[in-house]
This record gives C-alpha cells, structure tokens and sequence, in this order.
C-alpha cells in the first residue's frame, strides 16, 4: 500500500479506536461522529485501493469488509451492502468472500425497513 | 528460573507498532495487566506455551490500581482485549512478525502480521481470550479457532495464520499456525 493511503487507513483505525472510548465514556453521539470520519477514510483507502491494478486480491477484500463493518456498525446498512456487493464482485480469497457474507447477512434485515419505507 | 526465560513485557506495547497506535497498545496492555492482576499474578509470572510453539515466557505485566480496575470492569471486553496483547507480543516473539495492519471487524479490529521494513501483511493473526478456563474450555475455544482458520486454508493468497488462545487463569497460551 502507498504511504499515503497507509497513513490514511492508520487515520481510520485511529479513529475507531477513540469512537470505542466514546462509547465506553457513554458519549454515543460523539462516537457516532467519530466512527462516521473513521468510515470516510476508509472508505477511501479501500475505493482508491480497489482502483489500482496489481492490488493484492486479499488487500482489498479486508479494506472493503473494513470499511463496510464501519457502516453497519453506524447504521448504514445501504452503505455497507454496497461495499461488501463490490468487495465480492473482485476476486476475493475465499475465506473472506465467506466473511463478506456473513457479514451481509447480519446487514439484511436492517435493510428490509429501508425497501419498505 | 523466571529470571531465565525470555520476556514478554506488556509496557513494550505502549511504545506502538506499525499499525497499533501507542495509545490503542496502552489499552490492550492494560487490559491485559487487569486480567494477570484479577487472577492473582504478580508483576512477573510465567506463562506457558503449547501447541504448535512450545516455550516458557517471563511475563511481565502493569501495576494495577483501582482506577484501573474500575476502567477494565467489563470481564468480556478486558479479556478480549487483554488477550490481544498478550497474542501480539507472542506473536512478535515466536515469529519476529509486528502488527502492521489493523482491519475493523464487528465492534472490534482483525490484526494482520508483517515485518516492519515491508508494511504489508504475511499473516493473520486471530485472538481468543479466557479468564479463567479448564483444559477442556482451551481444547474446545482451540477447536473453534481451528475450524475458522481452516476455512482460511484454501486461499487468503498464501497467508499464514496464526490462532492463539490466552488463559489468564494459570495463565498460558495455545499456538497453531496454519
């Protein structure tokens, strides 16, 4: 990976970590925020990443499953199918496809109340 | 003897690593210090390893306070974590592999192994964590983690797994490398 995405998914991790202070210290809405920064830098990494030709398969697969467990634990169930849909539609090795599945089926039911409304 | 063995010190995890934060280390080595304290260890104590590595480690853990205790009061939460620092310092010195990649994982992180010249991963690392187990309850939170890194055989590209299983009751530790 680049310095600059390393740098950029480093930032995220970070981020992550003082959103579960957050919560520990019941501040929930200052964690959501949190996690909402932390799921923008990801999110970039992992789109920018998928984007350049010779990224490790595995690479990409954890950085898309990372960034849509950040938007299922947010809420945005949306947001997460769309990047386990696009982490799956790589060439991921099969241990993560697998995980990329449970964790879409976690993510579905969140999802119906959205098709219904 | 303890005097001989080689050192896992839980303070070594303050100063960070490729991808763990001083401060993200700090927690997982207070979490950890909380447990060993909890259990009844003092500063030092030796933890035992078995399965595919076999050694004896001088483990050495915080002080304790009760601040910290009352930080650490969640049982499930601090040994999870606690397990984690305790996982990546062993791992560190079983293989001579860092944490240079964090992944978020559940309400959690996955934590992926490298040298630190080269800060892409080479192998996985999955962490499970007992307070205070019987053989059995290791064997069974083993088997557990055997099957899921099995499912990992076929292909995670040719990644390594490592699964280690932290008791803290006696404390020791299981390895299996995959």
């Amino acid at each position: 990976m680049n310095q600059e995405l390393e740098e950029l998914h480093n930032r995220a991790m970070a981020l992550a970590d003082q959103a579960d202070a957050a919560r520990r210290r019941r501040e929930p809405a200052r964690a959501s925020e949190l996690l909402r920064e932390a799921l923008t830098c990801e999110r970039e990494v992992a789109l920018r990443f998928y984007a350049l030709p010779d990224s490790p398969p595995a690479t990409v697969a954890i950085l898309l499953q990372s960034a849509a467990s950040l938007a299922f634990e947010l809420g945005d169930a949306r947001e997460a199918e769309r990047l386990i849909a696009r982490a799956l539609s790589g060439d991921p090795p099969p241990a993560l496809a697998e995980e990329l599945r449970d964790l879409w089926e976690r993510v579905r039911p969140q999802l119906r109340p959205l098709q219904a409304a | 003897m303890i005097e001989l063995l080689r050192r896992l010190a839980l303070e070594d995890l303050c100063t960070g690593m490729p991808a763990l934060t001083p401060a993200a280390g700090e927690r997982l080595a207070e979490a950890a210090s909380v447990c060993l304290d909890e259990r009844g260890h003092a500063l030092a104590c030796e933890l035992v390893v078995s399965g595919s590595h076999s050694e004896t480690f001088r483990l050495e853990r915080l002080e304790v306070s009760d601040l910290l205790r009352r930080t650490y009061d969640d049982p499930e939460e601090a040994t999870e974590e606690g397990a984690c620092g305790v996982a990546i310092l062993l791992a560190r010195a079983l293989t001579g592999l860092s944490v240079v990649r964090r992944a978020r994982k559940g309400t959690g992180f996955d934590y992926y192994l490298g040298t630190e010249d080269i800060l892409d991963f080479q192998a996985r690392l999955e962490v499970s964590g007992i307070r205070q187990g019987t053989e059995a309850q290791v064997e069974a939170r083993r088997r557990q983690k055997r099957a899921q890194i099995a499912r990992s055989d076929a292909d995670l590209g040719t990644l390594v797994a490592y699964a280690i299983i932290v008791e803290f009751g006696e404390p020791k530790a299981v390895v299996d490398r995959r």
